[in-house]
């Protein structure tokens, strides 16, 4: 789960770790205090789940998602232009994000921006602590600058290992002590938390040569949510697709995509299969959506649902292969819901396959069955261009 | 011969009284698959009546192994007391513990990594189908009736693009000598790797199967691990070729991070190392039969 940076911060500061302190705005009547709070300069943030907030743009505008407001009319203007706006960042999607919360922070002076992160390794799987020199840029571009730590689970984090990092990144000998309780406490929030990611970019180093966190990403475990009634208070639902949330209610996966063929299918790999058949073919796929292993009729039903709530679904794919699921269930499902405006192609496999397949020629003749994957697919890319 | 299992396992279903364990026991003894117990903390001294088999039920893993010699753990405990399930086995000091389980908390699998680094038990999974050796045993939820015994062995990240493969080769008169799901996870037991080097060392394997996804580099590791020591043909696919970056596609693993763990960048890792990949999944078996005459 991803969460907002102002959150974030919040979680800084009840673990010690300096960061810029600010002010939420979530309507233009909180103008007024705004300005109270902040009545010169100040940096402006966009609240949305994305990066790249600062070379990105608020549709309609040339404002950017991070601005320097630097006098109280500009801040006001700053706010008026852009809350309820849309910002598109090149990790938004074309349809980018709307923003409802504007978070305003303290301008700091600084005068290096590093980059400090906590996630996990997956190969060696532990926790990595990475630094590099090159802060406040997008890190990737950046690799080679990288430098990181790996922490036996354990026993945990210890002094030399950060010392380490404080050597790469080349800190003064005044600032050690600083940055050791700094990570330290990043690692405790990182455990504590059930985090995935936490991402200081830029860790900032103050003219008075204190360290401050001004910007901050964390992304927790949704497996572990369950643990942290507090952090689940922290979901943002207008972030969230509302067919996503349905979805997950029926205990199934979609995530949206940009084309208009949706897809139904028993499992993630064979989901992502799914859609790359599709591309392969010349078609696109408008979801990803995995039914899970069961696959009842509850599910198929709410899944044909939810895929023909999507106003870009010109066709409607079904993929089963059954194994614990049941075709001739899954055919129940698609008995329920089948749309009559657009067409469907089913492909059933595995366990009661022909039951299935029976069940649907008998009462939905509109549906196009297909055994074969690959005529499948090529069939359902081949009707919904033909619409 | 096969990896990991075989006729003669002998397999303790934690989570047995729960409704996917109770169902998923049914079905394994059907195939013949020898359950020997079951655990759970409040039930011991019980027993659950599967058709004619009457399995006892003991309140710990230990109590379990030492009344039977279970040498194989098979867990469908919930996620939030799966690792104390997982623990316990390896406490217990079961050879092999395979983790249905879909749910269970990252930090958690990091903590189970290291405690079996300093144990002698393998873990499959979490996330994943289990494993099924075709005509012998089945510890796994699989479909046992699109497999075929024979000599190919498949490792996948996947449920049911595993089956998809099975069906496939089945199809094409190729059996299969082992079926392991590692997972779904982003950090599981055995990667694809650690089960290659185990089929490179069965003399009743002569070709693997690899599917992989999005996600982590274990693909990528294991073309590095099969270029420098793999001696069986191998064949590969990789799912999510158009699936977008920072999005997780239902497995909690599957999610693009960066540059190097995109299909498209695992596919040409592969290629790079001479390792055929499938465009399609479903083009498997004739990828296979490209370097493989079974």
């Amino acid at each position: 789960m991803n969460i907002h940076e102002f959150q974030a911060k919040e979680l800084f500061v009840e673990y010690n770790i300096p960061t810029t302190n600010g002010l939420v705005v979530r309507s233009l009547s909180e103008i007024p205090i705004a300005l109270e709070r902040f009545p010169e300069k100040s940096v402006i943030k966009a609240q949305i789940h994305a990066g790249g907030r600062g070379k990105g743009t608020i549709v309609g505008t040339d404002l950017p998602g991070v601005y320097l407001a630097r006098s109280a009319e500009d801040t006001a203007r700053y706010i008026q232009q852009t809350l309820g706006g849309v910002l598109v960042t090149n990790q938004t999607g074309s349809q980018g994000k709307r923003i409802y919360a504007l978070y305003l922070c303290d301008v700091v002076e600084v005068e290096h921006e590093y980059y400090l992160s906590v996630q996990l390794d997956r190969s060696t799987a532990k926790p990595m602590v990475t630094v590099s020199r090159s802060g406040g840029v997008e890190i990737e571009a950046n690799a080679k600058n990288l430098y990181s730590i790996f922490i036996d689970p354990e026993s945990g984090i210890h002094a030399f290992q950060i010392r380490a990092l404080a050597r790469a990144l080349g800190l003064e000998r005044r600032i050690v002590p600083n940055f050791i309780e700094l990570v330290s406490n990043l690692y405790r929030l990182f455990c504590d938390k059930d985090a995935t990611l936490i991402e200081i970019n830029p860790l900032g180093l103050t003219l008075e040569g204190g360290l401050i966190a001004l910007d901050a990403k964390v992304i927790l475990d949704d497996n572990a949510l369950y643990r942290h009634p507090e952090l689940e208070a922290l979901r943002d639902a207008a972030e969230d697709d509302p067919l996503e949330d349905r979805a997950s209610r029926f205990s199934m996966n979609y995530v949206a995509a940009e084309g208009d063929i949706a897809c139904i299918v028993n499992g993630a790999g064979l989901a992502m299969a799914t859609m790359d058949m599709i591309a392969f073919y010349g078609g696109k796929a408008a979801n990803f959506l995995d039914l899970g292993s069961r696959a009842d009729p509850i599910q198929v039903r709410e899944a044909l649902r939810i895929v023909q709530e999507n106003p870009n679904t010109r066709g409607i794919f079904v993929n089963v292969f059954g194994g614990i699921a049941q075709c001739d269930v899954v055919a129940e499902g698609i008995l329920e819901q089948c749309p009559q405006t657009m067409p469907v192609v089913v492909r059933l496999q595995g366990a009661s396959a022909e039951r299935g397949q029976q069940l649907l020629r008998e009462r939905a003749p509109s549906v196009v069955l297909e055994n074969d994957l690959e005529r499948s697919v090529q069939m359902i890319v081949s009707k919904v261009r033909e619409r | 011969m096969s990896i990991l299992i075989d006729r003669h396992s002998k397999i303790v279903v934690c989570g047995i009284t729960g409704q996917m364990g109770r169902f998923h026991t049914q079905k394994c003894l059907a195939y013949g698959s020898q359950i020997v117990a079951g655990v759970n903390p409040d039930k011991g001294r019980t027993f659950l009546e599967c058709d004619t088999a009457k399995i006892p039920i003991f309140c710990t893993v230990a109590e379990a192994r030492e009344a039977t010699k279970a040498n194989v753990a098979l867990i469908f405990v919930p996620p939030a007391f799966a690792t104390d399930s997982i623990f316990e086995c390896i406490e217990a000091e079961i050879p092999l513990v395979i983790a249905i389980t879909e749910g269970i908390p990252v930090h958690d699998m990091v903590r189970v990594k290291a405690r079996l680094a300093r144990s002698s038990t393998r873990l499959i999974g979490p996330n994943g189908p289990g494993v099924l050796c075709p005509g012998k045993c089945n510890a796994s939820i699989m479909p046992t009736q699109v497999a075929l015994p024979g000599r190919v062995g498949i490792v996948s990240k996947s449920g049911t693009l595993t089956y998809e493969a099975m069906w496939q080769l089945s199809q094409h008169g190729i059996g299969q000598s082992t079926c392991v799901g590692i997972g779904g996870d982003p950090i599981t037991g055995t990667s694809h790797s650690d089960v290659i080097k185990l089929f490179n060392e069965d003399p009743e394997t002569d070709a693997i199967v690899m599917i992989g996804e999005i996600g982590g580099l274990s693909e990528v590791q294991a073309a590095e691990y099969v270029s420098k020591h793999g001696s069986k043909p191998l064949v590969a696919f990789i799912a999510g070729s158009s699936a977008p970056k920072a999005k997780r596609m239902g497995h909690a693993g599957a999610m693009i991070t960066g540059n190097s763990d995109t299909a498209a960048a695992k596919i040409a890792a592969l290629r790079d190392y001479h390792i055929p990949v499938a465009e399609l999944p479903s083009q498997i078996a004739q990828t296979l039969l490209t370097v493989y005459r079974p």
